[in-house]
């Protein structure tokens, strides 16, 4: 009996799913070994039980957490796929403001003084934390970036299926900027988050002439307190700062900011 | 004689002729502040830019002998055979190039790299590209920027292992070029130039024309610095460096003596699930990076970032000197130049010497 892959979609954009869906010529040669058994960008099956179980997106309701609960006992394998699963992506963002100031931040000011007098205007959304997929079950791998690399995803699906540990050195991007020669962002007088984020992306970001916002969360060895004064050292604001450590980064502990 | 004299307008289209026949690589700036040894003929296309600044250039972002050591690599393939037999056949074909435009420092650095993958079980993806890459290098006349240490490192004026080592000479627009090694002659035949007929007394005049000191110095000659370096753990200087690392790894990987790789094996499986065939690959590597010196269990030998910076430090002058008789910093000034945080192993070595003279003095006082 061929494996049985099974991928789950939460809050996001689907658009990890969709990633994968791009790379038809590495998923024809996965489906000859595996059996796809819940996609719901692509395919309707049902299964009982998952070898890997792939999470995408954040969780926010009650409802999404006992879901999930159900598909981390029904699985072997649970790997969170994209930032969104992996450290809550930029909806995370949500956690650091009031409730009623998001509303407002969406619905304007009537709305926000609306709720303040009758309760029942509050959307179920308003009162959520958002969380990471590891905030709820035992995340046994991670996919990280937006969106994932299907490099990646190859790897870690090969190596499961022919019984080996699937490796993901935690470099920072850096690493991997140099490796491509490329020209440091800081020297272009742009400020970057690679020193303090996770690689494996490729650092696909600067090679295309881009900066790095850490997508893939920070490193857990991350020196965010050396970073934060060399961004200072460059003339960015303490505000500025912090809004972009908390673009991708916000359901991860920031205890050094 | 192997030595001539020529200008930088017959320097110029002799490396165009010889771009004609084989890769050759330069340090061309092609974007942004910093150099990379580029393939002369795709800049040709590519870029409206006239000759590269060949003797003034800033180091570029990553050594030359990165081209004989590149990333990803692939060391073989296999596949399983009718049999069920492996079998296997040695990665990538291997071309012959030309780097040109090597400073001394990096010179060394490819000759220490030399040394290092010819010891013990030798390296024959290393020293087969090695034999088919050409090296055509000078004489730096002046510091190529406030990070070198060339002199104090003891690699300015070194010249083995160039097919090809060009030396400005004082009068303006005269370079002395000395073929080295048959396929120095060889590749000399193509220049336009005349026979010199006194190289030694034109080099030493064009050397002592430099200025002195040449570039910053250690506060100790470099024998003592070794003795230092292996002798005191001085841990609060590496603790001061640590504290603003980030362990991105980015020293070593700009390093032109750091060879340290990874393998990777990709692989395609069989409907069995089984490895039916595939490649395995080198990457550079960094002993900066947390996860380099952890083990199968998860003990990590240097989990603590002064331990990592020790370690490199130590690398450059006191384990690998031990080994191989040379100190393996050449000077270049690369990890200090590229550093996010300033950390340049140049101040730490002055740092741990002169803690050292301030220990010592404490002692005598007592």
């Amino acid at each position: 009996m061929k494996p049985k892959i099974a991928f789950f979609d939460f809050a996001s954009c689907e658009g990890c799913q969709l990633a994968l869906l791009n790379c038809e010529d590495i998923l024809l040669e996965l489906l000859e070994l595996v059996d796809l058994v819940e996609f719901r960008e692509a395919i309707s099956e049902k299964s009982a039980r998952y070898d890997i179980a792939f999470i995408e997106g954040s969780i926010h309701r009650e409802e999404d957490s006992k879901r999930l609960l159900d598909i981390r006992s029904r699985s072997q394998f649970l790997v969170a796929l994209g930032a969104c699963a992996c450290n809550g992506n930029v909806q995370a963002r949500s956690n650091f403001i009031a409730p009623a100031e998001n509303y407002k931040l969406v619905y304007g000011e009537e709305a926000r003084n609306r709720v303040q007098i009758d309760k029942n205007y509050w959307p179920l959304w308003a009162h959520t934390r958002v969380r990471s997929v590891e905030e709820i079950v035992k995340v046994d791998y991670q996919l990280r970036g937006c969106p994932m690399s299907a490099n990646e995803f190859l790897h870690l699906v090969k190596a499961l299926l022919s019984g080996q540990i699937p490796h993901f050195p935690e470099n920072a991007v850096c690493v991997e900027c140099k490796r491509h020669g490329n020209e440091c962002v800081f020297d272009k007088g742009l400020s970057c988050l690679g020193p303090i984020a996770y690689g494996g992306c490729d650092a696909i970001c600067v090679n295309n002439g881009h900066v790095c916002d850490a997508c893939r969360g920070l490193l857990p060895y991350a020196n965010v307190e050396a970073h934060n004064n060399l961004m200072l050292s460059k003339g960015i604001s303490k505000e500025a700062i912090k809004s972009r450590y908390r673009m991708f980064c916000s359901a991860e502990k920031m205890s050094q900011t | 004689m192997n030595a001539y004299i020529t200008d930088l307008n017959q320097i110029e289209s002799w490396f165009f002729k010889l771009a004609e026949k084989q890769p050759f690589f330069l340090p061309i700036k092609t974007e942004g502040i910093n150099y990379r040894f580029e393939k002369l003929n795709d800049v040709r296309e590519n870029n409206e830019q006239s000759f590269p600044e060949l003797l003034s250039y800033k180091p570029t972002l990553l050594p030359p002998g990165k081209n004989i050591f590149p990333d990803g690599e692939i060391l073989f393939s296999y596949y399983k055979d009718e049999q069920g037999h492996y079998q296997f056949t040695q990665g990538s074909n291997i071309e012959s190039q030309i780097i040109s435009g090597i400073r001394a420092c990096d010179l060394k650095g490819i000759h220490l790299m030399d040394a290092v993958f010819s010891d013990g079980i030798k390296d024959i993806h290393y020293l087969q590209r090695r034999e088919k890459t050409h090296i055509i290098a000078f004489n730096c006349m002046t510091p190529c920027d406030e990070h070198c240490f060339c002199e104090a490192a003891g690699s300015l004026d070194f010249q083995t292992g160039a097919d090809i080592f060009i030396t400005p000479l004082v009068e303006e627009n005269k370079f002395l070029l000395e073929a080295q090694s048959s396929i120095g002659i060889e590749l000399i035949k193509t220049l336009t130039a005349s026979e010199c007929l006194n190289p030694v007394e034109l080099k030493e005049q064009a050397l002592s024309s430099r200025p002195a000191p040449f570039g910053r110095q250690f506060v100790e000659p470099i024998e003592q610095v070794s003795k230092i370096i292996h002798q005191y753990d001085a841990d609060k200087v590496y603790q001061q460096y640590a504290e603003r690392c980030f362990s991105c790894g980015t020293c070593n990987l700009v390093c032109p003596t750091c060879y340290c790789f990874e393998t990777k094996d990709e692989f395609e499986l069989g409907n069995d699930l089984s490895q039916g065939r595939g490649t395995k690959s080198r990457h550079w590597d960094a002993c900066l990076n947390p996860g380099f010196a952890e083990v199968a269990g998860g003990h990590n030998f240097r989990a603590d970032p002064a331990a990592r910076q020790r370690h490199r430090v130590r690398r450059k002058f006191d384990y690998l000197p031990q080994r191989f008789e040379q100190t393996f910093c050449t000077g270049c000034g690369r990890c200090g130049r590229q550093c996010t945080t300033d950390i340049d192993i140049f101040d730490i070595v002055n740092d741990v010497c002169s803690s050292v003279s301030e220990t010592v003095a404490q002692e005598l006082d007592k």
